[in-house]
């Protein structure tokens, strides 16, 4: 399909290679403070290339805000943290309007900004917060846009929200609905680190320097990232393979597997096959290709589609894990793909 | 040229290139679904076969014994086909290759792209990028030959269905009227090997190559007969075929003869008793010169013997005494008078060996006849040879007669080198002749003994005692031998047919014939043709009687037509 934007194959070549020129000077800079985590700092990066939001999950002090904060700086982005609370109100993070006393002694309404005007927002335990606040969040990285006293205000591009999830401690909370759970383009599990890597945490931050990471590349660069990374095409098989995934969630279909169809009560929504291509062209590039393969569409299988899955009543009593269940979903795609005989 | 002309250059040429890759691709894996296809069909063939196969064996039926191999090369021919039209798209090709080699879906991408009317940028390095990896990919990488998973199974139905085609059937899954039938055959085995030793010694002496020919087939039936791989009625069969073969054989070995050496027996016999008598009285007559009576008289008496004499060998040993006493007289009887006398009574009595031994010993003397004999005792030699020569014109040992002829001519000349050496040809002959007559003989022990484990006489029309008593002329036929007809028409049943050596295939149906063999042990039908081919011969040839020619056409023509014969 012929596009405005890269047209001849030398300029794709030359795109591509900055690509993971700018992509491989963003891992470097983050690693220098983030230790381990490889695949958690991969799969936030493509959701920053993406222009996705990621859920992070994992226990306190794992790193979760750092990485955030490392990322915004090595992009120079503006970034905001919020701690949801039970009592936070959904101004708190829009921002209100301020009845302001002029010098000159008149007063006016002005527009007090919320942290969600930031370029990078952290927005942790966003499972504590009220449902009415989640929804002020959720609309801003719905529509990149606030509304406030019937005005809208757009958001600074690129506009990334990660929340953090506590998966420990989820009594009192207020678990977001499937339905805003798939504005996220990633859920991203964080682990506990290993010993070697515990060592080098120790090492790192418990010296006279902490490291910080420098700035990689522009708020600019990363918007045109973005737009080469839209650009990698995808061949009809491959996009079949991602479809016939998203399918293979929902239990009332064909290839899907006993557990889906056992324990899952809806699938994954077409958002989830569009987090799949998107974060397959990125993979592509990151990987020096100019086309997305199915290994690409694997490895975001889980990030991008675990969120997605609404488990039923046995599911949900019998602990089912999507994740067994999304792997035995790409097993039973990747059996029906079309091969040679031999 | 410039790297973007090279690269636009490529791209124009991209879609040939793919075309051209995946090709190769594509008839790689076709040659590996045929031999997948066929491995599975030929174990699946192969094991119905086998199991038919069994099947028919047990229950002694017919069957094709070419029919599952040419099942297995349809099948294979089949899987063939079945692999030229198997659905192969260039996108599952590539698809598939990529996947075996690791290279991320980039020729399956570049099929699509390359449809593309005008592919983006990004669609354009993801073909470039795709040829070149395309370039470096052989088709037995991406596709290895591995042992198909059916193969033993296939290797394992192949052998046990030519296990059952050859092997015989194990006596436990036999009826015991099999097995006693297998005993039997196994017991005629044993009578047929000796004869077969025989008329193998007899072929290699006279370098018969026919004869050779015979004996293997005769070696391979015993084999056969004891391993249990012919039943009673292919045994027959193949005895029959083997009886025709041995009587080619034999008529060929067995010359017509126009004038054979015994006719000039008496002549020659005679003639050596006169030469060896006549050297008796002359040299009975020199000791009378010389006052020695009694050696006179004894050399009478000997020359008396010697014309009397009917045993070559006593006449060889009289010429030596004669040679002894000629010594003592100091006369010399200057010939090997002993060795020509015994050559003369030994070719007249057919006694090839005996000749054989006379004229090499002829020839190892002819070295010293030139410094021990005079002119005119070679000469008289000479004449010798061309009397017993000019006996054995126009017989069947014509070709010994020319060499004694040429022999005698070398002597009158005084080559005795040269008469030494067609004398020693000659014993070669007679040796020759000497084998061929036993190879002959043993043709015909051979022969007999096949004839008796069918159970009948000698096949072929050499006649045979007649059971019947005084039978008058112009008797009518029904006196010869009466056919028993049976009244039973009975059930038409098939016999297993045999492909001969020669590419024949025999059937044969009886009706209502016994199954068992009561008094006749051939059926008729199987001599009928040749009986009456000797019947008549032996008619046109006048050897029958006058009286008793009406009675033996009719007797024949009635066992044509299968009528009962005239008068019954």
């Amino acid at each position: 399909m012929a596009d405005s934007g890269i047209r001849t194959q030398e300029e794709a070549v030359r795109q591509a290679e900055r690509f993971r020129r700018l992509v491989a000077g963003l891992k470097a800079e983050v690693g220098r403070v983030i230790v381990g985590m490889d695949e958690v700092v991969e799969n936030t990066l493509i959701a920053l290339l993406v222009g996705g939001h990621v859920l992070l999950e994992g226990v306190p002090g794992l790193g979760k805000t750092l990485l955030v904060r490392t990322l915004s700086e090595a992009l120079d982005l503006k970034f905001s943290r919020i701690q949801f609370t039970p009592d936070l109100m959904p101004a708190d993070i829009t921002g209100t309007m301020v009845l302001w006393e002029k010098p000159t002694g008149e007063r006016e309404f002005e527009f007090q900004a919320g942290p969600v005007f930031a370029n990078v927002v952290l927005a942790d335990e966003i499972n504590r917060a009220t449902p009415k606040t989640q929804s002020a969040l959720l609309e801003a990285m719905q529509e990149h846009s606030v509304t406030v006293s019937g005005k809208s205000r757009a958001l600074d591009e690129p506009f990334l929200v990660f929340a953090t999830q506590n998966p420990i401690e989820m009594e009192g909370t207020y678990p977001l609905p499937e339905a805003q759970l798939d504005r996220f383009l990633f859920k991203v599990k964080v682990d506990f680190p290993s010993l070697g890597e515990l060592h080098e945490i120790m090492n790192r931050t418990t010296g006279q320097e902490v490291p910080h990471a420098r700035k990689a590349a522009s708020k600019e660069e990363i918007l045109a990232l973005t737009e080469v990374a839209r650009q990698v095409s995808v061949a009809e098989h491959v996009q079949d393979f991602a479809l016939r995934l998203v399918l293979a969630t929902h239990p009332d279909q064909e290839g899907a597997p006993e557990s889906v169809r056992r324990f899952v009560r809806y699938g994954a929504s077409p958002r989830g096959g569009q987090a799949l291509v998107l974060s397959g062209k990125v993979r592509a590039l990151m990987d020096d290709r100019f086309n997305v393969s199915v290994e690409d569409l694997r490895a975001s299988a889980l990030p991008a589609l675990r969120h997605r899955l609404l488990l039923n009543f046995e599911g949900r009593a019998e602990g089912a894990d999507p994740d067994e269940m999304i792997g035995e979903a790409v097993e039973r795609v990747a059996q029906g793909e079309k091969d040679v005989p031999v | 040229m410039s790297a973007e002309a090279a690269a636009t250059a490529m791209l124009r040429e991209a879609p040939r290139k793919l075309r051209r890759g995946l090709r190769a691709l594509r008839l790689w894996v076709r040659l590996l679904v045929w031999v997948r296809v066929a491995v599975g069909s030929v174990a699946i063939v192969s094991a119905g076969a086998a199991a038919g196969v069994l099947l028919f064996r047990l229950h002694d039926l017919w069957y094709p014994f070419w029919g599952p191999e040419a099942a297995l090369g349809v099948v294979v021919l089949a899987a063939a086909v079945v692999a030229l039209v198997w659905p192969l798209s260039d996108t599952v090709v590539a698809a598939s290759a990529d996947r075996r080699m690791g290279l991320r879906d980039r020729v399956g991408s570049a099929v699509e792209f390359v449809r593309e009317k005008s592919p983006s940028g990004m669609e354009q390095a993801a073909i470039l990028d795709a040829l070149h990896h395309l370039g470096l990919l052989r088709p037995r990488e991406a596709f290895p030959v591995r042992a198909p998973r059916g193969g033993k199974t296939a290797g394992f139905c192949l052998a046990a269905l030519l296990l059952v085609q050859m092997a015989p059937i194990p006596a436990l899954l036999l009826s015991p009227e099999q097995r006693e039938e297998r005993a039997e055959l196994r017991q005629q085995a044993a009578k047929i090997e000796p004869l077969t030793r025989e008329l193998e010694e007899a072929a290699i002496d006279s370098d018969d190559e026919e004869a050779e020919a015979i004996v293997r087939e005769l070696r391979k039936f015993a084999q056969q007969l004891r391993r249990g791989q012919l039943d009673k009625k292919q045994a027959l069969l193949s005895l029959s075929e083997l009886e025709k073969q041995l009587e080619k054989l034999d008529e060929r070995l067995a010359q017509p003869r126009s004038k054979t050496a015994a006719e000039a027996a008496e002549k020659l016999a005679r003639a050596a008793r006169e030469s060896v008598a006549a050297k008796a009285m002359e040299l009975a007559r020199q000791a009378a010169q010389q006052g020695d009576e009694k050696a006179a008289r004894e050399l009478e008496r000997m020359a008396e013997q010697a014309r009397t004499s009917q045993d070559a060998g006593a006449l060889g040993e009289l010429a030596k005494k004669l040679d002894q006493q000629a010594s003592k007289l100091g006369a010399s009887l200057g010939l090997p008078s002993e060795v020509m006398a015994a050559l003369a009574e030994s070719l007249g009595g057919g006694d090839l060996g005996l000749s054989e031994v006379a004229l090499n010993a002829l020839g190892a003397s002819s070295q010293e006849w030139a410094s021990s004999l005079s002119r005119e005792e070679l000469e008289a030699l000479a004449e010798e040879l061309k009397e017993l020569s000019k006996l054995l014109e126009g017989t069947d040992l014509s070709e010994l007669s020319k060499l004694l002829a040429e022999a005698s001519e070398c002597l009158k000349v005084g080559n005795c080198d040269q008469a030494g050496k067609l004398l020693a040809k000659a014993g070669g002959l007679c040796k020759s002749g000497l084998a061929k007559a036993k190879l002959a003989a043993a043709c015909r022990a051979c022969a007999l003994g096949l004839g008796r484990c069918r159970g009948g006489g000698v096949r072929y029309g050499r006649g045979g005692p007649a059971r019947q008593e005084h039978i008058p002329p112009n008797a009518p036929a029904s006196q010869l031998f009466a056919p028993r007809v049976s009244d039973n028409p009975g059930d038409l049943e098939r016999v297993r047919a045999q492909i001969t050596p020669q590419g024949e295939m025999m059937t044969t149906t009886e009706r209502g014939a016994p199954v068992r063999v009561t008094e006749s042990r051939v059926p008729y039908y199987e001599v009928i043709a040749d009986y009456s081919k000797t019947a008549e011969e032996a008619l046109n040839r006048e050897e029958v009687p006058a009286a008793y020619r009406g009675t033996v056409r009719a007797y024949f023509d009635a066992l044509q037509s299968g009528a009962r014969p005239a008068g019954e």
